[in-house]
């Protein structure tokens, strides 16, 4: 088995003080490989997003540590946090946050342009990515123009462009129909394994589960159980 | 902090690295930003414009009126000015003896000095108005302090008797419509013999161009005063060490550089009067109204795409490309209002140059005025810039 790509290791998190503290994640350890898919799956409320935000460098714990290629990610300048967000990891939102005022591979194009490839290369390798994603011939198309099953293929394709070590998504297939959210997760799941990447889903959507290598369920801010999906 | 790892994936991210002079996704993503809404970009636009062209013909109304003011001075060509004490304009003079010529000529480094007479005077046109004048009485075998832009008639027609050069901008003002009409200069007759293109006068009272003595007739002053003294230098010749001797030697007179009495000329009438500070006021304003309509329009356009700044931030954008893609819109709009509101400025100073009021938009200025704009649109930006900071990446999480 190799080694964990990202570990949470006792992660606390509590928003706010005093009475109307709440906690939102209560001694949350959990690991992820290169290659697997995580299922987070639990009730609203019960720490998914917040886990989400801690192993994706945008929430800082509490207390716990987060470990990245088992380097403890000790630092909580924001700077070097936005670094390692673009160095190694890719996020898939629940509604795509793709740029309305840029076509289909211009979103993906801006993801390689915040980590310095741009011009012609740039182009070449969105479109590349696109196709991956089975939506080279709506290169030029514009969100607004999209389903939005396509426009979470080309929030994947950006996710990948960079190619990360981690890929984090946040409800990929919430937005979707049955048919969109299934082509999705399995798109996104399919990718990521091919490369060898790590990923993390946080979903409701039990459809999704057989897309899962494991699954881990929170409740009230802690891991009730971490079987196995396939 | 970073994360070392033998991944090969990330040779994709090391070549980008290298890659990271080109202009990449940020003009494109401010110039879409600007132009998704077409309405808020034209009143960023109008907003821009307006205070280009205001503040362009404001500061150039204001370069024309020190330009005006002191333009007797600038075409003298004469080094010193000597005059009575405390005189603050070159327009409003006190007569002086005008043999202090001998006195200036015996000062070592003195190559030449001149009588020269400015002095108010009635102007009688001939359909028998009245109307203010500014005699001007210069030596004519030197020229040194004469009408400069002759577009009619020749200096040396000065040399008749009762001969007089006037602007041509001034006809109507004194009744002029062809050379040679005779007119009345505070009762005695003076004949126009030519005309000048562009000497305008700060007062509104014209010039009016003519020999010593005639000058000194018209002005009734004696045969044996003048307005001024001006002082050519000897090559080579000390300008702060003739000023000084000249000044030791005439004590109860000013002895000024010519530089620093259009200096002194151009502050009179610019801020002892309020013209200079009236215009500046609109100036000000226009800066101000392009601050704040463009900083609140730069700022919608930022709140719109809040979200999209979020995800930027979210996927390790550092706050600098944002403020980058805002700063980017802000330079954007700074060009196209610039480009738009220099031309309507220009057209404006051309379409005034016949008017009284001497506009004028040297290339320094309007290049000047270029930067500020470029300035004024960063500063609106920073309302969008200090909201960006506040940006948390996690609000992209529902």
């Amino acid at each position: 088995m190799s080694a964990p790509v990202l570990e949470a290791q006792s992660v606390h998190v509590t928003y706010g003080a005093g009475p109307a503290a709440c906690r939102a994640l209560n001694g949350v350890s959990l690991e992820v490989r290169s290659g697997e898919v995580l299922l987070l799956m639990g009730p609203s409320g019960s720490g998914k997003t917040t886990l989400l935000q801690v192993l994706g460098c945008l929430l800082p714990p509490d207390s716990g540590s987060i470990r990245l290629f088992d380097r403890p990610l000790q630092s909580r300048n924001p700077k070097a946090l936005s670094r390692l967000r673009l160095e190694h990891y890719g996020f898939v939102f629940q509604s795509y946050n793709l740029f309305p005022t840029l076509n289909a591979w211009e979103n993906v194009a801006i993801a390689l342009d915040l980590i310095g490839i741009r011009g012609a290369s740039a182009e070449t390798r969105a479109r590349d990515m696109l196709s991956e994603v089975g939506l080279a011939a709506k290169a030029e198309s514009y969100p607004g123009e999209l389903s939005g099953g396509q426009k979470q293929r080309i929030a994947i394709a950006r996710a990948l462009a960079t190619e990360p070590q981690v890929i984090l998504a946040d409800e990929p297939t919430a937005a979707l129909d049955a048919a969109s959210g299934q082509a999705a997760i399995s798109l996104l799941a399919g990718l990521a394994r091919s490369r060898g990447r790590a990923v993390v889903v946080v979903t409701h959507d039990p459809r999704v589960i057989s897309y899962g290598d494991r699954i881990v369920t929170l409740e009230d801010g802690r891991i009730v159980d971490a079987p196995r999906a396939n | 902090m970073s994360v070392t790892t033998s991944d090969p994936a990330l040779e994709i991210q090391a070549a980008g690295r290298g890659s990271g002079l080109r202009q990449g996704m940020i003009p494109r993503l401010a110039w879409r930003n600007l132009t998704r809404d077409r309405v808020r970009l034209t009143v960023t636009l109008v907003g821009i414009v307006f205070a280009v062209v205001l503040m362009g013909v404001q500061l150039g109304l204001l370069y024309g009126f020190a330009t005006t003011a002191s333009s007797l001075i600038a075409h003298a060509d004469a080094d010193l000015w000597v005059s009575a004490p405390q005189v603050q304009d070159v327009d409003q003079t006190v007569p002086i003896e005008k043999s202090n010529r001998y006195k200036v000529l015996g000062i070592a480094g003195v190559a030449a000095a001149e009588n020269y007479l400015v002095h108010f005077a009635d102007w009688r046109r001939p359909d028998g108005g009245a109307t203010s004048v500014l005699v001007v009485g210069f030596d004519l075998e030197t020229g040194i302090g004469g009408p400069w832009n002759l577009v009619a008639g020749r200096i040396e027609d000065l040399r008749q008797s009762d001969a007089v050069i006037i602007d041509e901008l001034y006809r109507d003002k004194l009744g002029i419509t062809t050379l040679g009409q005779s007119v009345e200069i505070n009762g005695h007759r003076a004949r126009v013999v030519g005309f000048t293109r562009g000497i305008r006068t700060f007062t509104q009272s014209p010039y009016v161009f003519t020999k010593f003595s005639n000058a000194q007739t018209y002005a009734g002053l004696d045969a044996d005063q003048t307005s001024y003294v001006l002082v050519s230098l000897a090559r080579r010749a000390d300008r702060d060490a003739v000023a000084a001797r000249l000044q030791a030697a005439l004590p109860d007179l000013d002895v000024i550089k010519a530089h620093d009495f259009a200096r002194r000329t151009q502050f009179f009438w610019l801020f002892t009067t309020g013209a200079g500070v009236a215009v500046l006021t609109g100036a000000g304003l226009g800066l101000i109204i392009g601050i704040v309509i463009t900083g609140q329009t730069l700022y919608a356009t930022t709140m719109d795409r809040l979200s999209e700044f979020a995800t930027l931030r979210a996927i390790g954008a550092p706050a600098s490309y944002l403020h980058r893609v805002i700063l980017t819109q802000a330079i954007i709009a700074a060009g196209i209002g610039y480009g738009i509101g220099i031309t309507v400025a220009e057209a404006l100073v051309f379409l005034g140059h016949n008017g009284s009021a001497a506009l004028l938009l040297p290339h320094w200025m309007a290049l000047a005025l270029g930067l500020v704009t470029v300035m004024m649109c960063s500063s609106a930006a920073l309302l969008s810039v200090r909201k960006i900071n506040g940006l948390q990446p996690t609000s992209v999480f529902r």
